[in-house]
């Protein structure tokens, strides 16, 4: 009984790590727009995200990183998601590569909308080779407003399921429209089509073919490792914070750190934040090895928002009216949990695939 | 960072599993689980069959009768017994409370005495820690050892001790220097239950078991029972926290008793639809086998360090914590799937998953076993956080 990877790769992963985002998210914040792409292209040259060249262990201690300094960026979904997709579908090394430069998002679920969501494609497919068109309006988008191209779901009539479709954003295209911010300042937008041509190269694949929505799931839960990795960071820094300030935070005539109430809200958090890394970790181990079963994997987002929710409140506890004030970077974790909640791949659906898998192995013979 | 099992410990785990598999059968689980009053399902002749197959002593030194295996044998022993709800009642406090210390501090004369009977998972005992004013703080206990000539005589109430009405004998912490402070002045020693001055008291508990006043009226013990040196029992009860202690035997048995749920709700039909399909109960479920799943690694990482033969500190205490922390809202969860939101009525058959969902109910409001979750958060605190 071992652990795959030692620590001190581990350490010099996030060290690596830590000192980009870090420099990113002090970036970001003398930022008046609060985005700056720039940082996400660097990523990608550094060849951090390259698919196949990285292993998804490691990818998921420099997510952690990216968590713990609050940056944001559309690394992941642009890294990782949107890739990952293209090379499923075909598109050769080079078009995935430098996909890794260009800021991509998908809209496949609309965020936000949680357990009475509905399934975006309102956009429909008409048309067929050589003159394919999209018509409609797509559910709000995290990132759009940035990206250079969306993956989107749409539905042809009288198809039996979704096709997915890589759109470019670039002008005469789809028109964004209801400009928003997330409640951690991500921009997000909706699409708005009107027999908008797209090209034949756009079409990546029906996910009524079960190798491709096999393949599409694996991404999508993959995915969610990595953003329950960011997740763990992020309650990682909460933690950190509420810590240390219980230290040096003095309060009838010593430092807060010493009454028993504030001690064990921290072993709570502590606890928490622990069983969520170590279940992240396990599961991005778990791809690494191949083993696309494994229960930690549709696990570990769940986990680490349960976690994360509980870590920022009661670091918000813990700080008093100085957490309440915007420029604590607690409110960064705060809010950017929130956000990564329902964002790409929502927490319900995880719930309910961790039981199909659970019940997939209860039946399945000794 | 992930765990990995090599190819012995997983050909151990299969050789575990099936040996286990061929005592555990659902025939067997009802008939052991009916003994309800029992509290943890004693089961002699099974922990016997795991003595005669060595797994009692799996770690302990060849000298004794052991295989000197490495801890990760232990753990997957007692991931796999989870696993399959096998009853370890009758042993587990031998082996887990009684041998390591006797390993560490009992004298050659007790390790040839006493060793050999836990070995082959024939002798019984129950920890006799707790008095009426010392449950968390076990140091306040006021039960008093006097030596006399070659032998000490006990005086004192013990309270909440579980087994003791099945015991042979009881793992005893006196206070042997009355003007001493606290945690000094205390000494482990082991007592037969069959000693002339032991009562032992019935007192029912609100799960359908019961636990025991034991009350100790000048009870003769030789000096060859007493484990460890006068005065030295402090370090020698606290050794009993020091084996594995990853916990994984219940974070395994949550687990199987979540299976049980799963295909409850899976085969029961509601107004036309599986239970399964109500999305609340599906996005518990879930919520539960993710949850769980994350407490094992907890109990890996304890597992891991011992391994590793590095002391684990906090860890065990983490591992606890979370364990305990969700005990209730997991039974309460049981219960609800179990009665599809109704009226929980207590069914006549013991094994069923409804009847032990109920006990399960009524045994999580008692989290104070091993600690409260109070302790926990304080040893978390204060060991792990520095504070």
């Amino acid at each position: 009984m071992d652990f795959d990877m030692d620590w001190a790769e581990e350490e010099l992963i996030r060290a690596a790590a830590a000192f980009f985002s870090d420099r990113e998210a002090r970036q970001q914040e003398r930022d008046s727009d609060g985005v700056d792409l720039a940082g996400f292209r660097e990523l990608g040259a550094l060849g951090w995200l390259e698919i196949g060249n990285t292993r998804f262990l490691e990818l998921a201690l420099i997510f952690e990183e990216m968590g713990k300094a609050a940056w944001q960026s559309p690394a992941l979904v642009s890294g990782y998601v949107v890739p990952s997709l293209l090379s499923i579908a075909g598109h050769d090394s080079d078009e995935v590569r430098s996909s890794l430069q260009a800021a991509s998002t998908i809209a496949t679920v609309e965020a936000g909308i949680g357990s009475m969501r509905r399934k975006v494609p309102e956009v429909v497919l008409s048309g067929g080779v050589g003159n394919y068109a999209l018509t409609g309006v797509t559910g709000r988008i995290p990132w759009l407003p940035l990206a250079d191209q969306v993956v989107l779901e749409a539905r042809a009539p009288g198809a039996p399921s979704p096709i997915l479709v890589l759109v470019p954003t670039a002008s005469g295209s789809p028109i964004s429209s209801q400009t928003r911010r997330t409640i951690s300042g991500i921009p997000a937008g909706r699409l708005h089509f009107d027999e908008t041509e797209v090209s034949d190269q756009s079409m990546l694949w029906r996910l009524s073919e079960a190798p491709q929505r096999e393949a599409f799931q694996q991404v999508l839960l993959r995915t969610s490792v990595l953003q329950a990795a960011d997740i763990v960071g992020m309650a990682s820094a909460a933690f950190d914070a509420a810590l240390a300030y219980s230290r040096q935070r003095h309060a009838f005539g010593r430092a807060i750190s010493g009454f028993q109430v504030i001690q064990h809200k921290l072993a709570d958090m502590v606890a928490l934040r622990d069983q969520a890394r170590f279940l992240t970790l396990e599961a991005a181990g778990a791809i690494d090895e191949g083993w696309v079963e494994h229960p930690s994997i549709p696990s570990a987002k769940p986990v680490a928002v349960n976690a994360a929710k509980f870590i920022v409140k009661e670091a918000h506890q813990i700080f008093g009216g100085a957490g309440f004030i915007k420029e604590n970077p607690l409110y960064r974790h705060y809010v950017g949990v929130r956000d990564a909640e329902t964002m790409l791949v929502h927490v319900d659906d995880l719930l309910e695939m961790v039981v199909d898998m659970s019940i997939s192995a209860i039946m399945a013979p000794p | 960072m992930q765990l990995r099992f090599d190819a012995r410990e997983n050909a151990w785990r299969t050789e575990v599993s099936e040996f286990v598999a061929s005592w555990v059968t659902a025939e067997a689980l009802s008939r052991i689980e009916a003994q309800e009053e029992a509290s943890s399902y004693p089961w002699p002749e099974f922990s016997q069959a795991l003595g005669q197959k060595g797994w009692l002593s799996l770690h302990w030194p060849k000298k004794y009768g052991g295989q000197e295996r490495p801890i990760t044998d232990l753990v997957i022993l007692n991931e796999e017994l989870g696993k399959l709800r096998a009853p370890i009642g009758w042993h587990n406090v031998a082996t887990e409370w009684v041998a390591n210390p006797l390993l560490e501090y009992g004298t050659e004369e007790q390790k040839r005495r006493f060793l050999p009977r836990i070995a082959a998972g024939q002798a019984s005992y129950a920890p006799t820690l707790s008095e009426p004013d010392a449950g968390s703080d076990l140091a306040a206990l006021t039960t008093r050892a006097a030596r006399d000539g070659d032998s000490f005589v006990i005086n004192g109430t013990k309270a909440f001790i579980t087994p003791a009405h099945r015991a042979e004998y009881l793992w005893l912490l006196a206070r042997t220097d009355p003007n001493s402070k606290r945690h000094e002045g205390l000494s482990v020693f082991i007592v037969e239950t069959a000693a002339e001055g032991v009562e032992i008291t019935r007192v029912p508990t609100i799960n359908f078991g019961r636990v025991n006043d034991v009350f100790f009226n000048d009870v003769r013990v030789p000096s060859a029972n007493l484990v460890g040196g006068v005065n030295e029992g402090w370090k020698v009860a606290m050794t009993t926290l020091n084996i594995e202690r990853s916990g994984i035997y219940y974070v395994a048995l949550r687990q199987a008793m979540l299976r049980e749920l799963i295909a409850f709700a899976s085969n029961t039909d509601l107004d036309g639809h599986r239970l399964i399909d109500d999305l609340s109960v599906k996005r518990g479920l879930g919520a539960w086998v993710a949850e769980l799943e994350a407490q094992r690694m907890l109990s890996y990482r304890v597992a891991w360090r011992q391994a590793k033969g590095l002391k684990p500190s906090v860890e065990p205490a983490v591992q606890n914590l979370r364990e305990k922390s969700t005990e209730y809202q997991f039974a309460d969860f049981v219960l609800s799937v179990v009665t599809c939101g109704g009226l929980v009525t207590v069914p006549d058959d013991a094994g069923s998953l409804e009847r032990r969902a109920v006990r399960a109910y009524l045994s999580a409001s008692a989290q104070h076993a091993g600690g409260t979750t109070e302790i926990q958060k304080t040893i978390v605190a204060r060991r792990g956080l520095e504070l």
